[in-house]
């Protein structure tokens, strides 16, 4: 059975210039121990999509669609019961550690906490549990972290803390957003693979949201693209590298800077991001791709097989797949 | 982020409830002491013994006080007294006080330094008590009452200016206005007061309700206008006497003291959140991007 | 000087300390190394670009290149004359020939003021005796250069999408035909597609103009596509610096090795082996005689630790400071 289930997922909120489609009919199933990256460019949905997962969405947001985490119908729970969902079953971990991160308690303090709360634990239990994540997370010399303030701590170690916090009650699903954005890139490759370990270690299932396509292909089994709120391609990591599907996705891949290559012009995708509140009809990326006919912009493309479990969501695909500008670029 | 169109300040402002009660209750104000320049339904000076402590009736809405005068003429042309205080006061106050708190930050270092220790000095005497001070050195009376609530409004004026300007000094535009040569005086001007001008707006409004407040304690004290020039503090001290016989004397005065100062109050909160940039994007919008 | 090799900056020993706060009123006042004998040359029509990550210094070296923070020591020359000396007013009017772009799209251009007043702001400086029409096609040409519109100069910059802004940002740079722009991390906050788009324009702006670029940012594989030339900056120090091709191809310093190999590759692999660079980058308090990245390199000997590293040239125009090279 499926860890969690997404059911034509749709999330709207009302925003002063008018109502914000933020998620459109996403769906998914999230097997034990599977990774799932979702990646897309700010204002894609990615971020909202994990708040309506963890049930933290904004006051007046509108949710519809099914979510289900082991069987059980996580929109048919109160505030009450979903806290306790929040954190025992479901964990997440945020971009920005600082502000997510209470500054006036000890790192200690805000490890054992919640796993107080949930596990009920004893005092002396719970701290030789909270040392111990400490340690696992890298915090080398976990009594001195205990004891530590948020602001005594690099950003690393931080997000290290966060992990911790997110680990404390043995969560099913980890939602790890942005976990990497604000760190350095030397410790980002560092808090990847203590995700990627304690992942593995513990049999979570991850979710993993980023912008960077380079974090999700070297992260996760399954990925997702998002563009205007919608999935617009998906499938297993190497395939959907290998064989880039969607104009959207191969405009991504050849816009990003690679290091392996010489001081040339960028391909780049004209126009910006659409905004969510005010999304053009037929499908979303039409005023943008160059491969747009007239019934792009009145048709919403459906989700289309491009091989085995991976699709892509285009009403032109075999003139996307048959374009050699773009491609893969192993 | 969000390019969001914001709907126009009006709608806005019509949907906020303090800034409506507000502007509803401190134009009435206004519009007494308007209306008394023109008309009064009694003379405000005019003693008539023979009417005195009236009680309200059809004749004098309010009654009248114990020298036989109409207490709704004397609230009007009070309002025009409070209102000359409340505007005079404030102006000096936000004159001076922007300026020095510009001139602090724009130079930091020293002047910044003796700006602000100068505010702490003041700081440290309560306001009334030192209103109180210079009324009795420089003598009673309407304009020293006015200069000494305006002194006294100074480093509120400053102290205001300098931190929202110091918040504004450290934002990377002034970063770039410096790096393509302007100097600090056109900075200031340019970059600096544009951005802080509705803060400093909002302070002014409620420095003014604290203003009339701070009159109508001064008359009340003795301190502040004399007579015959009716004033509402002084109206309350009047009436003290008479409190259990008429007790409408003291009512109405204190009353219309409480409407004006609340109204401008909420006036001032109301501006400070219809003025504030962060309004026009919309509360949701940080969830939205990445 | 108008030849066109000559250098348009070059810095000698550039140092920049700052002194914290004391703690207490015992204790001595502790110093922060930003900026640590730097020095650099960049000709004309070239682009260096300076990559190191938080805390390396890179900001504050764009900063004290723009004379917007004193220097401690050394020396600064942009277009022969060194800022750092002139007088205040002088150095305002010199300020037209090297101009700065910033990081953030959103902090950098005042709300208050129009497009059109944010990009002639230069000018007000630089050709304040320009007649308003002169002016208004001088931004109408340079808005349209990077890709603008001259109806855009009516508009306020929260009516554009953070790319855009960037756009305006570049064009304010552009207005006095500067010899330089120095660029602060000029895309990072930027969305991969856009990114592309503002990467394309500055390359595009130097062939047209023959500006020269001191591009800083911590993304090494955006300095690849824009620069000739890499600076390599670690604990205020730069460690690496030559070619963009040498560096990339063949990087000498552990350094730059374990930054290169730790960007993300876009090609899905299981468990790459990354060279991972442990713990963190110390705190720039403190000194050490040895070399500022003995604790994190995988390499690490003792002489490291009690001798500082020269920068040593280990190709033609490629120097590193390493003892193991």
């Amino acid at each position: 059975m499926s860890v969690l289930e997404v059911d034509r997922l749709t999330v709207a909120l009302p925003m002063v210039a008018g109502l914000a489609r933020a998620v459109r009919d996403v769906s998914f199933r999230l097997e034990r121990g599977e990774t799932l990256g979702i990646v897309g460019e700010s204002g894609c949905g990615k971020s909202m999509m994990a708040l309506a997962l963890m049930g933290l969405l904004p006051e007046g947001a509108d949710l519809r669609g099914g979510i289900t985490l082991n069987g059980c119908d996580l929109r048919a729970l109160d505030e009450k019961a979903m806290c306790r969902v929040r954190g025992n079953a479901i964990a997440m971990v945020f971009q920005e550690p600082m502000t997510s991160l209470n500054p006036v308690h000890t790192i200690g303090k805000q490890v054992i906490e919640p796993l107080m709360l949930h596990s009920g634990l004893g005092r002396d239990e719970a701290n030789a549990e909270t040392l111990s994540l400490l340690e696992r997370v890298g915090l080398v010399d976990p009594r001195r972290f205990y004891g530590a303030y948020p602001h005594q701590l690099s950003g690393g170690q931080r997000q290290r803390a966060m992990i911790a916090m997110a680990l404390s009650c043995h969560p099913e699903v980890l939602i790890a957003d942005e976990p990497t954005t604000a760190l350095d890139v030397t410790i980002q490759g560092q808090i990847l693979d203590l995700i990627r370990d304690v992942v593995s270690e513990r049999q979570m299932s991850l979710i993993l949201i980023s912008h960077d396509l380079g974090v999700i292909a070297e992260t996760v089994d399954r990925v997702f693209v998002m563009y205007g709120g919608a999935v617009v391609e998906q499938g297993p990591t190497p395939d959907v590298f290998a064989r880039l599907a969607h104009p959207y996705t191969q405009g991504l891949f050849a816009a990003v800077p690679q290091v392996g290559e010489g001081r040339r012009r960028l391909r780049t995708i004209p126009g910006t991001v659409p905004e969510l509140a005010d999304l053009p009809g037929g499908c979303t990326f039409a005023d943008r791709c160059s491969l747009a006919h007239e019934t792009c912009r009145s048709q919403v493309p459906d989700m289309r097989s491009v091989g085995e479990n991976h699709s892509a969501a285009c009403l032109r695909l075999d003139a996307a797949m048959a374009s050699s500008s773009f491609g893969s670029r192993r | 982020m969000n390019v969001s169109r914001r709907p126009g300040l009006h709608t806005l402002a019509l949907r906020h409830r303090s800034f409506l009660l507000g502007s509803v209750l401190s134009g009435l104000v206004v519009l007494l002491a308007l209306i008394s320049l023109v008309w009064t339904p009694h003379s405000a000076y005019e003693l008539d013994i023979a009417n005195k402590l009236k009680p309200p009736s059809p004749a004098h809405w309010l009654g009248t006080d114990h020298f036989g005068r109409d207490v709704t003429s004397m609230i009007m042309v009070g309002a025009q007294n409070s209102l000359v205080v409340g505007v005079v006061a404030v102006s000096i106050g936000m004159a001076v006080g922007v300026l020095l708190g510009l001139w602090a930050s724009a130079q930091r270092g020293w002047a910044e330094e003796l700006v602000m220790r100068f505010s702490d000095f003041t700081f440290a005497f309560p306001a009334i008590l030192s209103a109180i001070m210079i009324t009795a050195i420089l003598g009673p009376g309407a304009v020293n009452s006015i200069l000494a609530i305006g002194i006294f409004n100074i480093p509120v004026f400053a102290r205001i200016t300098r931190g929202s300007a110091n918040a504004i000094w450290a934002r990377e535009f002034v970063l770039a206005a410096r790096a393509a040569g302007k100097g600090r005086a056109q900075i200031t001007l340019g970059h600096v007061l544009p951005n802080i001008l509705s803060a400093i707006i909002v302070q002014a409004t409620i420095f003014f309700a604290i203003a009339i407040l701070a009159e109508a304690a001064l008359s009340y004290l003795g301190l502040g206008t004399q007579p015959p020039q009716p004033s509402w503090g002084r109206m309350l001290n009047e009436a003290q006497t008479f409190l259990y016989l008429s007790p409408h004397l003291a009512l109405f005065p204190g009353l219309v003291i409480v409407i004006s100062v609340l109204g401008f109050n909420m006036l001032g909160d109301g501006l400070r959140d219809l003025l504030d940039p962060r309004l026009s994007r919309t509360r949701l919008a940080g969830y939205s991007s990445r | 000087m108008t030849f066109a090799d000559a250098p348009v900056v070059e810095a000698e020993g550039l140092t920049r300390h700052y002194t914290l706060p004391r703690e207490r009123l015992t204790a001595a006042p502790q110093r922060v190394f930003a900026l640590n004998q730097v020095s650099l040359t960049v000709r004309a029509g070239r682009s260096l670009g300076v990559v190191g990550e938080s805390g390396c210094g890179k900001s504050t070296l764009a900063r004290c290149v723009m004379a917007l923070e004193p220097l401690t020591a050394g020396t600064l020359h942009i277009l022969g004359k060194d800022p750092h000396v002139m007088r205040a007013w002088t150095l305002r009017r010199h300020r037209r020939n090297f101009q700065m772009v910033f990081q953030d799209p959103f902090g950098s251009l005042d709300p208050r003021h129009t497009v059109g007043r944010i990009v002639a702001e230069p000018l007000d400086v630089a050709e304040k005796w320009l007649k308003p029409d002169d002016r208004r096609g001088r931004v109408r040409e340079v808005l349209e250069s990077v890709g603008l519109k001259e109806a855009d100069m009516s508009k306020y910059p929260h009516e554009f999408s953070g790319g855009q802004r960037q756009r305006v940002a570049i064009a304010r740079a552009l207005v006095t035909r500067p010899a330089l722009i120095v660029a602060d991390e000029p895309v990072s906050a930027l969305d991969v597609s856009v990114q592309a788009q503002v990467l394309n324009l500055l390359q595009d702006l130097q062939d047209l103009y023959g500006v020269t670029y001191l591009l800083i940012s911590h993304d090494l594989a955006v300095v690849k596509y824009v620069c000739h030339e890499v600076a390599v900056m670690y604990l205020g120090r730069i460690v690496e610096y030559g070619p963009t091709e040498g560096i990339f191809t063949n990087a000498t310093h552990p350094y730059t090795r374990a930054l290169l190999d730790a960007v993300p590759k876009l090609s899905p692999s299981r468990r790459r082996a990354r060279s991972a660079l442990k713990g963190m980058v110390p705190d720039p308090t403190e000194t050490n005689p040895g070399c500022p990245f003995a604790d994190r390199c995988p390499l690490v000997e003792s002489q490291c630790r009690s001798q500082a590293p020269e920068l040593r040239e280990v190709a033609p125009g490629h120097v590193a400071a390493c003892h193991l090279v």
